[in-house]
């Protein structure tokens, strides 16, 4: 039987202080709450998850705490959580009615040491789950403003942490806790609360409870001056605009058990330099600019290109290319990064600079694919590949160890994340993880077919705007999108249709399919960052201070100067061959 | 300009390693915040301090 007692142990290895070891013995405690919220938040949070007592009726119903007084409960978890995060060191009224509190509740928790963690929820919320609900509430509360680089006294500590320690650890961004080792679990900050269901998710406003590290690391990095803004323009540049049917090479074949790997070969790069692609942005930004202002729309903020669109060497040329020239602030490309050592597997990745200003070096960070796409003999025909159609499945031959996701705050109070094509489909780990972070903007870079509202990657798209809330972009290569519409009308001896759906935008308001003339060579795609009312299953509200990333409008661009490489135009409109 | 890719560019933790910028930005957080930031140290002494004490004294 696993007790409270033990799970606050294995949590909390060292105590809930950390020892002064120059100063005295190391002496383990457990007798006082951790001063630190995520750490309490994480205590919490397990037994909170592990008994079920979310789901209890009392919490349900919204009356667990005193019946008769609905708001009591709320209104003291956000006063005392106030207090810790505001730190009034003078107040010593407040400074007595937090410490009393915490210690009241971290006693209940004590004194149900020896209980199991696996309750019968009846008609009374034992004790300890309730003072475990409070604990998180205030944790929960106390954390407002951590990973956005604005806000309380203990965000600001959180930062000197961040940006005052020289020491760079895997570790250091791989949690908020202090005291719970990331191989137990993790906490990190949460943009999004879902506003459906009942989970644990449902509990918070301002933390996470995360996976242990080694199975997959959520890295949480903050830009130190993360900018204002309610707009967010993007350019979407759908490269390769054509692919030959060689694209997918063979890696290896199993024949006997009807399998083998591929790999991809990125040809349309053959021919065109990065620079030759930098200044074909550069035109394209341009453009964008002129057509924002007569609009009264802004200014470009970022490009984003598809799933393997690019080499490394391609990507952080012409990165360094838009630092120097452009004020954007994003550049999101899918990239192909070589074997880290001899032996090993390439990486599909995902590629992020984030501009600290024009003409300065930006920061990057970059995520692999989690899991390998598997091709059957359907889509190779809508392909056109030349890989064998007799074989079974064709594996993907990539690298997928070492996960991560990558959660970036680019906004004051908003997150953006990347996965990786079949990453969108894939439960485990990484939906968890997405769900549980709630970024306020996803952006999915793939390799696929058209993004119809018919297809998988709208359905799972659907699944995040719904829980925990986040809006998903989808983003394919006209390429692919272009084999695929010209094989289903060959095979049904239908029209082409003229457009390509080279995208899909989801919000919790509404779906739209972003089609492009295949004569053309990127869309640009407008979106407003709007202030919304968020609540917790526990009743209590964020205050309208959640940024909820909704579409505007969307546009085509045709480029005043087409690449180079014939390969790399956009082929000529034809009808079914 | 030269920009690595983030492997090459980046510490364990995923922050850049040697980027003027992102010290540059990093620093003025640091100074803007630095006065929050130590009343939020010395409130959690204070708090952990107080919850020692009142474990002697209910002893």
């Amino acid at each position: 039987m696993t007790t409270v007692l033990d799970t606050i142990q294995r949590l909390l290895p060292v105590g809930t202080f950390l020892p002064d070891t120059e100063l005295e013995p190391c002496a383990v405690r457990w007798q006082d709450p951790p001063l630190w919220p995520p750490d309490v938040f994480a205590v919490a949070a397990t037994l909170v998850n592990v008994s079920g007592c979310y789901s209890h009726a009392s919490v349900t119903r919204g009356d667990w705490c005193l019946p008769g007084v609905p708001d009591a409960f709320a209104v003291r978890a956000r006063e005392l959580g106030t207090i810790w995060s505001n730190a009034p060191v003078d107040d010593a009224g407040a400074f007595e009615r937090l410490r009393r509190r915490l210690k009241d509740l971290w006693s209940e928790l004590l004194a149900a040491g020896h209980h199991s963690v696996v309750v019968r929820l009846g008609g009374q919320l034992p004790r300890w789950c309730a003072a475990a609900l409070e604990l998180l509430a205030i944790a929960d509360e106390a954390s407002d403003g951590m990973g956005f680089d604005y806000g309380s006294k203990l965000s600001a500590l959180l930062e000197a942490k961040r940006f005052g320690d020289q020491r760079s650890s895997s570790r250091r961004t791989a949690t908020l806790c202090e005291l719970v080792p990331p191989e137990e679990c993790c906490v990190q900050p949460r943009a999004r609360t879902p506003q459906v269901g009942c989970t644990l998710r449902s509990l918070s406003h301002h933390l996470a409870l995360l996976p242990p590290m080694g199975e997959v690391t959520t890295r949480y990095l903050n830009r130190p001056d993360a900018p204002d803004g309610d707009r967010l323009n993007l350019l979407l540049v759908p490269f390769p605009y054509a692919v030959d049917d060689g694209v997918f090479t063979e890696s290896s074949r199993h024949a006997e058990e009807g399998w083998g790997t591929f790999s991809v070969v990125p040809s349309w790069l053959d021919g065109i330099t990065a620079e030759d692609l930098g200044a074909f942005l550069l035109g394209l930004v341009a453009q964008s600019n002129a057509r924002l202002q007569a609009a009264g729309r802004g200014e470009l903020h970022g490009i984003v290109l598809p799933e393997l669109a690019l080499t490394d060497a391609f990507a952080t040329r012409i990165a360094a290319t838009i630092a120097r020239q452009t004020s954007l602030e994003l550049f999101i490309s899918g990239v192909r990064v070589p074997p880290a050592q001899e032996g090993g597997l390439v990486r599909n990745t995902v590629y992020s600079f984030l501009s600290l200003g024009r003409e300065k070096k930006p920061m990057s960070w970059e995520q692999a694919k989690h899991h390998r796409w598997r091709l059957d003999p359907s889509q190779l025909r809508s392909y056109g590949s030349t890989l064998d159609h007799d074989v079974r499945s064709w594996w993907e031959n990539i690298d997928v160890a070492n996960r991560e996701v990558v959660v970036f705050a680019f906004r004051k109070g908003a997150t953006l994340t990347t996965l990786v094509c079949e990453d969108l489909a894939r439960i485990d780990p990484v939906q968890h993880v997405v769900r549980a972070v709630g970024p306020n903007l996803l952006v999915a870079l793939l390799m696929d077919g058209p993004q119809r509202k018919d297809r998988w990657p709208a359905r799972y798209a659907a699944v995040l705007a719904d829980d925990p809330g986040t809006s998903v972009l989808t983003f394919t290569c006209l390429a692919t999108v272009e084999r695929s519409d010209r094989s289903y009308a060959a095979a049904t001896k239908t029209p082409l249709a003229p457009r390509r759906a080279v995208g899909l935008w989801k919000d919790e308001q509404r779906m739209v399919c972003l089609e492009i003339d295949p004569t053309h060579h990127a869309l640009l795609l407008s979106l407003s960052l709007e202030e919304v009312e968020e609540w917790t299953m526990d009743r209590r509200s964020d205050g309208g201070a959640t940024i909820a990333v909704r579409y505007v409008a969307h546009e085509e661009l045709r480029a005043d100067t087409p690449l180079v490489a014939a390969r790399s135009a956009p082929p000529p409109l034809e009808g079914p061959n | 300009m030269l920009v690595g890719s983030p492997s090459d560019e980046n510490g364990p933790d995923g922050y850049p390693r040697d980027n003027a910028a992102f010290r540059e930005a990093a620093a003025k957080v640091l100074r803007a915040r630095q006065g929050d930031a130590e009343q939020a140290r010395r409130f959690l002494r204070k708090l952990s301090s107080s919850l020692q004490d009142s474990d002697s004294g209910d002893k």
